[in-house]
């Protein structure tokens, strides 16, 4: 019991990482209709970052979180600018861009290979900042990490779920996500709501890239691995809803913590199987709801993403 | 540089581009011609190389009348030794391997199509396709009855063996490779350079409308998607044979947006299309590497290994910029009874 | 209109650039190489020779190099970029300074044969690694390839090397099913039955009769388990494994599920073993830190524990400090006191200015075989080089002892040395404790 509920424990820490990974995916692919594979590579400038700014600028972990936030959406929005706007006014297809960002992603990832290598930094070192444990709920490890991600992915949630509904440029976020070509009409600058756009997903992405760099390593590929399990979490969201991202997040987690460890222990399915489960249960769940989890939480209409 | 130094360099060159060809040829069907999201394409490619492995392996075992592990390597000094021997056999288990691996792909294929036929979201289709490849991945990697999961099977013998030396059997073996390829390419030229061609682009264009017209889109869908997965796991046959080994360790989901990039930087919708962006893929792989290597000449002082990979993604943001419809665009299909509409035009005008 | 045109010429230039490409470096490639510029120390017969070798670009070469002196390339193909790009750079940089020190001591004997290399790098793929050697071979006519890490690597290239004759020296790769005869592919490690007979015999010496094994369900990891497992139970002992799937950067589950493993075996007189490489070890160990049973268990590691990367300040000294509580027990692939084996990691720290990585010690030896073996063939002929490989590494005293190569190619006898890590006031050290002698199959205590 105490296993199982220690797994639940990991599947709150991981989930909620990847869930801030996550947002901004949906988030471009929902208001910009732009499948942007290169959004993992963000976590990994957020992670390299936080681990310079620790490591060479001795920093305390929390103090590289809003670096990480920008630095990333700097770069969010520099591939936007550079990349996306043009393609964009071009009127190219979704999977023109999904394949720029493809292009984009090989760009950053191997630019921040050279400069590891260029620093001889290491490949998959630590930092120094590592994480601790704060105090054990009945032998269950609480770690520092946990204490921070959680708090900051609710306000960041809540707060961002605010900016949405109350604020101008929300709402104009979310007229551009219904309806681009009315969005234009009424004069709302698309321009500017897709910066903006692309400042926030990469800026959370670049949030979460700080602390998962602590939480595992230095690796220019902590990204790509993480990728699936973005897509993962989003497509279980539909790819345009925001709650359904969240929990889809979280889902992922458990599917890899909780439910990898009960299989482990009643049927003896090997360890090494866990990266199946976010696999399984995407494709369960969306054989069973197509639309994703969303459907359960609210009646809004779904805007179709593809053709 | 000598004459044999570039056939050798032109025939691997060519070996790889071919099995791309067949790859983006389908998947070029799929998506270009009725709007399938195949994100999941790696997954009918490895079903091609696994059954090679697979049946060449096991066969050996059955001929032989032995039942070692086929992961040992007294299997694989048996597979070698029983070609020496036996030297019209690799060529048969060649053969029963393209068929195993095209009706096992098609079999797949259908069998998830049918599974999912409630899905009316191509994307969601796309990433269910593309956790199936995923999944496909790790099972074979953790089963080890497959193809040896993660230690790989070695020792696919040369389907040519009775060719004698090494060199020209595996001259055999690229010219099949090539010759199959050209067959797909014409065997889907023939396909698509009909109404049934145009029928799948009016699926692909207003689904509803075909479906108004009886054009039954799911129907059709569910018949591209088989057959361009057919053509992926022959595909992966022909990978397993030129390589000798398969493991499932190489058919990670980054192969799949190998070959959409082939897709879409050569244009979708249109044959040649596909061809150019095959070509346009290899050539950038074997061009950058070379031009690394003159880079680290000029004593550039940063690290050129991987700027091979940032040039990469440059010329292809270069061409998705200034040919963002691909580099052969797709064109009108220009019917008989088109044709002379736009003569008479002509003819009023004039 | 005009936009149509500029396009159109546009990619019509970028395709022919790449051409273009292709076919200028077909063409210079073969007569260019990577800039070396940097000073070498080769300790010879106790005097030590320090020398600097230039070979910047191919005018110097010419120039410098008479009509008459042959330059052979050797072609690493090394995991570069990907999950084992840690691994990889090590192994690369260790066979460069293999190469600068020949180089070094072929012109200071003048004598007329100088070495070329040309790195291409595999992205830790079987098809990464085809291309890679495909473009060695063709592209830069590598007279021999060196490398690479895994087993699917050099498996995936096996049937083209045989086909083309060109040998391959890997300097790691373990698995079972390429020990071939007559074959192309020679390996200067030890398989992994090897291995996991001295780690098994080194957790025995210390009096443990239970283990649980945390090791990589991958070829390498397996077969170690497995030939540990063999030997463990053989002596009485019980043995659990803990599979994962490597290259991933969460392994939080699987150090759970390890630490409950060990809690059920009772952690008083269970051993801990890591079967990890350099990337995954340190994540397994950073969680295992927060783990109060595991905080309290012996642990024992593989080689690829004993490397600086573990240590401050390459590490958090709070991994450091962990290693010592656990007193982490590992070993490294040469016999003790192996003075070569000390002044390789001298000359590689003063040529790349950072510590060698694990197992750096057998792609040194990995390319010093290759090496050895042209200038005693004396020409580039596959046929010829495959026949002298064998000879040649058994008269080499490697960084990591000798090289016996059975008739497969592979290095047969691998002794391994014992070693504790203590913690000296600030500085973390390893100490020596005990020597594993392959031949007996016995964990000999050094004194000291």
């Amino acid at each position: 019991m105490i296993e199982i509920a220690s797994s639940l424990v990991r599947a709150l820490q991981s989930g909620a990482l990847y869930a801030l990974m996550a947002i901004g995916l949906t988030l471009t692919l929902a208001i910009l209709k732009i499948p942007n594979i290169a959004h993992a590579e963000y976590v990994t400038v957020g992670g390299y970052v936080s681990f310079y700014l620790i490591n060479f600028a001795g920093f305390p972990l929390w103090q590289t979180v809003l670096p990480a936030f920008i630095f990333s959406g700097v770069v969010a929005v520099l591939s936007y600018l550079a990349v996306f706007r043009p393609l964009k006014t071009r009127k190219v297809s979704m999977f023109i861009l999904m394949v720029a960002s493809f292009a984009v992603s090989l760009i950053i990832r191997y630019s921040i290979y050279t400069i590891v290598a260029a620093a001889n930094w290491g490949f998959g070192v630590k930092p120094k900042v590592v994480t601790n444990v704060v105090f054990r709920i009945a032998g269950i490890p609480i770690t520092d990490i946990l204490l921070m991600v959680l708090p900051i992915t609710v306000v960041v949630t809540v707060t961002l779920y605010l900016f949405m509904i109350k604020t101008l440029q929300g709402k104009q976020m979310r007229a551009v996500a219904d309806d681009p070509d009315l969005a234009v009409v009424s004069g709302i600058n698309v321009d500017n709501v897709a910066v903006l756009t692309f400042f926030i997903s990469g800026g959370l992405a670049g949030l979460a890239g700080a602390f998962w760099v602590v939480f595992t390593h230095a690796h220019p590929d902590i990204g790509l691995e993480a990728l699936i399990r973005i897509i993962a979490a989003s497509a279980l969201g539909g790819f345009i809803s925001y709650p359904g991202t969240l929990i889809g997040a979280f889902i992922v987690t458990l599917a890899e913590n909780t439910v990898m460890d009960i299989l482990n222990r009643n049927f003896g399915l090997s360890l090494a199987l866990k990266p199946l489960m976010p696999m399984i249960i995407t494709i369960v769940i969306l054989v069973l709801r197509p639309a994703g989890i969303t459907g359960l939480f609210s009646r809004q209409p779904r805007g179709r993403v593809a053709r | 540089m000598d004459f044999n130094q570039l056939i050798s360099i032109i025939v691997s060159t060519a070996n790889f581009y071919a099995i791309w060809l067949i790859l983006s040829l389908s998947l070029n069907y799929e998506y270009g011609y009725t709007g399938i999201l195949n994100f999941g394409k790696v997954l009918f490619f490895s079903l091609g190389a696994y059954s090679s492995g697979f049946l060449a392996a096991n066969l050996a075992n059955i001929m032989a009348g032995v039942s070692f592990d086929i992961c040992s390597v007294e299997a694989v000094q048996l597979r070698l030794d029983l070609a020496k021997a036996v030297p019209q056999l690799p060529l048969l288990v060649f053969v029963a391997s393209l068929i195993m691996g095209a009706a096992l792909s098609a079999a797949v294929a259908y069998l998830l199509y049918i599974s999912t036929s409630r899905i009316k979201e191509g994307f969601v289709l796309g990433i269910i396709l593309l956790s199936a490849g995923e999944t496909s991945r790790i099972v074979v990697r953790n089963y080890e009855p497959v193809v040896c999961g993660y230690h790989g099977l070695v020792g696919i013998p040369n389907p040519y063996t009775a060719a004698g030396d090494p060199t020209s059997a595996s001259f055999l073996l690229s010219i099949t490779i090539w010759v199959i390829a050209g067959v797909a390419f014409l065997f889907i030229n023939k396909l698509t350079a009909t109404p049934y061609g145009r029928k799948l682009k009016a699926i692909r264009d207003n689904e509803l409308a075909a479906d108004i017209y009886g054009k039954k889109p799911s129907h059709e869908r569910r018949k591209v998607l088989m057959i361009g997965s057919a053509m992926a796991g022959v595909a992966g046959v022909l990978y397993a044979y030129y390589l000798g080994f398969v493991a499932a360790d190489d058919f990670t989901s980054l192969k799949t947006f190998d070959i959409w990039v082939a897709v879409m930087l050569g244009g979708v919708g249109n044959h040649l299309g596909a061809v150019t962006g095959s070509l346009v893929v290899t050539l950038i792989d074997r061009g950058t590497r070379v031009l690394r290597v003159f880079l680290a000449n000029l004593s550039i002082p940063l690290e050129t290994l991987y700027l091979r990979w940032i040039i990469v993604g440059v010329l292809m943001l270069l061409i998705l910029m200034y040919r963002p419809a691909g580099i052969i665009p797709e064109k009108s299909i220009k019917t008989l009874g088109l044709l002379r509409i736009i003569e008479r035009i002509k003819r009023e005008k004039t | 209109m005009t936009k149509g045109i500029s396009s159109y010429a546009v990619a019509a230039v970028a395709v022919i650039m790449l051409l273009a490409g292709l076919g200028l470096g077909a063409l210079v490639g073969p007569s260019i190489s990577p800039p070396i510029n940097q000073t070498v120390t080769v300790t010879t017969g106790g005097q030590v020779v320090t020398s600097t070798v230039t070979q910047t670009s191919i005018v110097t070469t010419t120039l410098t190099a008479q009509a008459q002196t042959k330059e052979y390339t050797i072609g690493f193909a090394y995991e570069l970029t990907g999950a084992q790009a840690s691994f990889g750079n090590d192994m690369k940089d260790a066979g460069l300074l293999a190469v600068a020190e020949a180089n070094a001591l072929l012109e200071k004997s003048g004598y007329p044969v100088r070495f070329k290399t040309v790195v291409e790098d595999t992205a830790s793929t079987p098809e990464g690694t085809v291309r890679a050697v495909q473009s060695l071979v063709e592209n830069h006519r590598a007279s021999i390839i060196v490398g690479p890490i895994s087993s699917l690597g050099v498996a995936a290239v096996k049937g083209y090397l045989d086909q083309k004759q060109v040998v391959l020296v890997s300097c790691c790769s373990t698995a079972v099913t390429l020990k071939l005869p007559n074959d192309f592919i020679f390996r200067v490690i030890a398989s992994a039955d090897v291995q996991g007979k001295a780690l098994s015999r080194s957790v025995l010496a210390e009096g443990f009769r239970k283990a649980v094994v945390i090791y990589r369900a991958e070829a390498f990891g397996e077969s170690l388990f497995r030939e540990f497992k063999k030997d463990f139970e053989s002596a009485g002992g019980t043995v659990i494994g803990v599979p994962y799937q490597p290259d991933q950067s969460d392994y939080t589950a699987e150090v759970a599920k390890l630490s409950e493993e060990v809690r059920r075996s009772g952690p008083a007189e269970t051993a801990v073993v890591a079967v990890s490489f350099q990337t995954d070890g340190l994540l397994i160990l950073g969680e295992a830190r927060l783990d109060e049973t595991l905080s309290n268990v012996r642990w024992f590691g593989i080689n690829t524990f004993r490397v600086p990367a573990f240590l401050p300040p390459q590490a958090p000294a709070e991994i450091a400090d962990f290693m010592v509580k656990v007193s982490l027990t590992s070993s490294y692939t040469a016999p003790p006191n192996n003075p070569r084996y000390f002044a390789f990691l001298e000359s590689f720290e003063k040529m790349h200015g950072r510590k060698a990585g694990p197992q750096a010690e057998l792609g040194y030896d990995a390319a010093w075989v290759a090496i050895l073996t042209i200038l005693s063939a004396g020409t580039d002929a596959g046929q010829v080089l495959r026949d002298t490989v064998i000879p040649t590494a058994r008269k080499y005293m490697g960084a990591s002892g000798h090289i016996w190569m059975d008739e497969a190619g592979d290095r047969a006898i691998q002794d391994y040395t014992i070693s504790r890590i203590i913690k000296e006031g600030d500085s973390y050290k390893w100490i020596d404790i005990a020597f594993y002698d392959a031949s007996g199959n016995t964990v000999n205590p050094l004194t000291r």
